[in-house]
């Protein structure tokens, strides 16, 4: 029998990429960010639910738009543009007005993978391509999709919005202290906060990242890297660790973006190195950088270095000799 | 030791061709380039003080004085029509959200702001950068008083989103104004 | 003939934006806005045209050890001459090209002319060299601008100087303010450049596939 027809492809190491099992991670990961999405949805009422339907469904559609367009094959149903909708649409505020979403969705498939050669050879996690266009792009849309979480009362009001602005938003307009923020620590943990669609409840997200970590799509050495040196760093500068911790999207980033396979490192080594450069960028750019949150922008610039980091500790092949240049 | 002196020789030559043709080009321009720029801050000082027809620069030591040590005071006019006072305007710095934000200010002499002109910014794109727009500098002509932002129980509607760039232009404005009312002896 | 094929050559086929990918800076500054890139274009092209040629015209007498000093002395002076004609004649484009005029000196474009051409060329060939280059520049960075102005501002041909308000193509709500970026001018340039190789090694395909059946019905 031909080994070919039971599925089974034989190449050369390095294995990175696994088509087989693709749609089923892309799935589980999709299931795990299911219990925010539903908070989100809950506290910020019925503009959350609309962002997320079209997140998703505009960046499924744009990728076979395009893809039928360029003549080539149509990777719909592998899984990872719905999850890269989904994950633009977390990140974005939760009643942004939804033709963001979609235009984001779009920079994310379009720029953010396919022009790269597709799923396995972006450089940059797309989602998050696409959203940091949108947020440079439409600075004050999004502003003001930023609402309160009101949960029933959000429900009510219906298509009426109330702005609100995020815990991070006030900490850098200087309207709350750098100390003692525990008073948030409860509309953080469960994520009646404002802030973007999937980022503020942080139970809801611990129980996604449980769900990956027992299902074995992702390791904690990132995450737990990211999250430490975040907090070591907040409390080196005399911030509320707690607070840095559960507000903005750190958590969402350092479990369900960071750990993406294809724009982070490979070996141990080089996954701590990549987790601790997110810390410094996000702490950095939140106390000394113009916007309040940087999870978003220091994923992107660490996915810059991952090729490099990847080159550190690299295993000698067999019979190679050093050059030493 | 020869290359070395004719090198220098032909590149004093190239050079003082060059500079000649230089100062011809200059000297044709420059008087264009400073009546515009002249004519320009004029322009922005009639926005502020539309009343005035002609404006005074204040000595620094006399505009130290006024401003009482205040930091960011960078200079003032006294605007003037038919030979008497009518205001004064005062440039001033103070800080926004990604820097310094310069606007010039114009008081008249019952101590109405008359206007206000963001002369240069770096706040962010979309958001605090809008501190230069009309609708929130336009807000400043016939005040009086001290402002505020109406969040704080104000007059002047902040930028939402951008509250440090609208409070730094808002206490920038209160600080010119002060200022003008010291120049005018009010 | 062969001046009209060293003026030809740099319009499209040496492109200096989209062939050779030099003097990026300039191009990303200048394409946010057609009139822009128009000014910015123009004054690069007479910077080119005047250095090439007296470059040309002295190569016999510049020692090749100094040559690089005395090329940029040549063009640091026509570049002073745009920048004060610029700021006396143009000032709002003055204003937005602002420290991009000046820097055309370190251009590369102009001092690769001036190194890889004019200086082992004859004069007619120069200033050919010099002006299909600067054109060349100039329409790439239109080429860039015609797309960039829309999405990053909404509205297209706006002129101030000219007292044009532009062409309103798209609600200014939906303006992507990061297109008017270099990242969007580095991504537009991106689009462009696939575009065009797309298109090329279509063509040459298509070539090469009638040639074949050409050659088999020989």
């Amino acid at each position: 029998m031909d080994m070919s027809e039971k599925g089974l492809i034989i190449t050369a190491a390095p294995h990175l990429r696994d088509r087989v099992a693709t749609p089923r991670i892309m799935q589980v990961v999709f299931i795990a960010l299911m219990p925010a999405a539903l908070c989100g949805v809950y506290f910020f009422g019925p503009w959350a639910a609309i962002n997320l339907v079209v997140g998703v469904a505009s960046a499924v559609l744009w990728e076979y738009a395009i893809q039928k367009i360029w003549k080539f094959d149509i990777t719909i149903s592998d899984g990872s543009a719905a999850l890269t909708g989904l994950l633009v649409a977390l990140t974005l505020p939760p009643a942004v007005e939804p033709w963001v979403t979609a235009l984001a969705c779009l920079i994310a498939i379009g720029p953010g993978k396919i022009v790269f050669g597709g799923l396995g050879y972006n450089i940059f996690n797309p989602a998050l391509i696409g959203r940091t266009f949108a947020a440079l792009s439409w600075p004050s849309v999004l502003s003001a999709g930023y609402v309160a979480a009101d949960g029933i009362t959000a429900w009510k009001r219906g298509f009426d919005v109330v702005a609100s602005a995020t815990p991070l938003g006030l900490l850098k307009t200087g309207e709350i202290g750098a100390t003692s923020l525990s008073r948030f620590y409860g509309p953080l943990f469960f994520g009646n906060v404002g802030g973007s669609l999937g980022e503020t409840s942080a139970i809801a997200l611990l129980i996604g990242a449980l769900f990956l970590l027992f299902a074995g799509i992702i390791t904690l050495r990132i995450p737990l890297v990211y999250l430490l040196t975040t907090a070591g760093l907040a409390m080196l500068f005399n911030q509320d660790p707690i607070f840095h911790l559960l507000s903005g999207g750190l958590i969402l980033g350092a479990f369900f973006m960071a750990t993406d396979y294809v724009t982070s490192p490979i070996k141990p080594a080089g996954q701590i190195v990549y987790a601790v450069g997110l810390g410094i960028f996000t702490f950095m750019i939140r106390m000394f950088g113009s916007y309040p949150e940087g999870v978003a922008f220091s994923i992107l610039l660490m996915n810059c270095f991952v090729p490099l980091i990847e080159r550190f500790g690299a295993q000698k092949r067999f019979g190679e000799v050093r050059n030493r240049a | 030791m020869r290359d070395f002196i004719r090198y220098g020789a032909i590149l004093t030559v190239i050079c003082v061709i060059s500079g000649v043709s230089l100062a011809f080009v200059y000297s044709k321009t420059s008087v264009i380039i400073e009546a515009r720029q002249a004519k320009e801050a004029m322009k922005a000082m009639a926005v502020v003080l539309p009343s005035a027809t002609d404006f005074e620069p204040i000595p620094a030591i006399e505009l130290s004085a006024a401003s009482g040590g205040a930091q960011g005071v960078v200079e003032a006019y006294l605007g003037k029509a038919a030979g008497s006072t009518v205001g004064a305007i005062v440039k001033v710095e103070s800080a926004g959200y990604g820097g310094m934000i310069t606007m010039l200010v114009g008081m008249d002499t019952q101590g109405v702001c008359q206007g206000m002109q963001v002369i240069s910014q770096s706040e962010t794109p979309g958001l605090g950068a809008n501190v230069k727009e009309e609708p929130f500098y336009g807000q400043f002509a016939g005040k009086k008083g001290v402002l505020s932002l109406v969040k704080e129980g104000g007059q002047i509607d902040g930028i939402s989103g951008a509250t440090i760039s609208s409070k730094g232009a808002v206490a920038g404005v209160n600080k010119a104004l002060n200022i003008a009312k010291a120049l005018l002896g009010m | 003939m062969s001046a009209f094929k060293e003026f030809k050559k740099g319009l499209w086929a040496e492109s200096p934006t989209f062939a050779m990918l030099i003097g990026m800076c300039p191009a990303m500054i200048s394409s946010t806005a057609v009139s822009n890139a128009v000014g910015m274009g123009l004054a690069a092209t007479f910077v080119l045209v005047f250095s090439n040629l007296f470059i040309s015209a002295l190569r016999n007498m510049i020692p090749d050890k100094i040559r690089i000093p005395c090329f940029i002395v040549v063009i640091a002076t026509f570049v002073t001459i745009v920048d004060l004609s610029m700021a006396a004649y143009l000032p709002d484009l003055h204003r937005i090209l602002g420290v991009f005029v000046p820097l055309i000196v370190v251009n590369c474009i102009i001092l690769a002319r001036a190194e890889a051409f004019a200086y082992k060329n004859g004069v007619v060939d120069s200033i050919a060299d010099g002006l299909g280059m600067g054109l060349g520049f100039t329409l790439a960075v239109i080429i860039l601008a015609i797309i960039r102005e829309p999405i990053a501002t909404g509205k297209i041909l706006y002129a101030k100087d000219f007292g044009f308000e532009g062409i309103k193509l798209i609600p200014a709500k939906f303006a992507a303010a990061l297109v008017d970026k270099p990242v969007g001018g580095f991504m537009t340039l991106g689009f462009v450049l696939a575009s065009i190789n797309g298109i090329t090694s279509r063509s040459k395909k298509a070539k090469q596939a009638s040639a074949a059946c050409a050659a088999k019905e020989v």
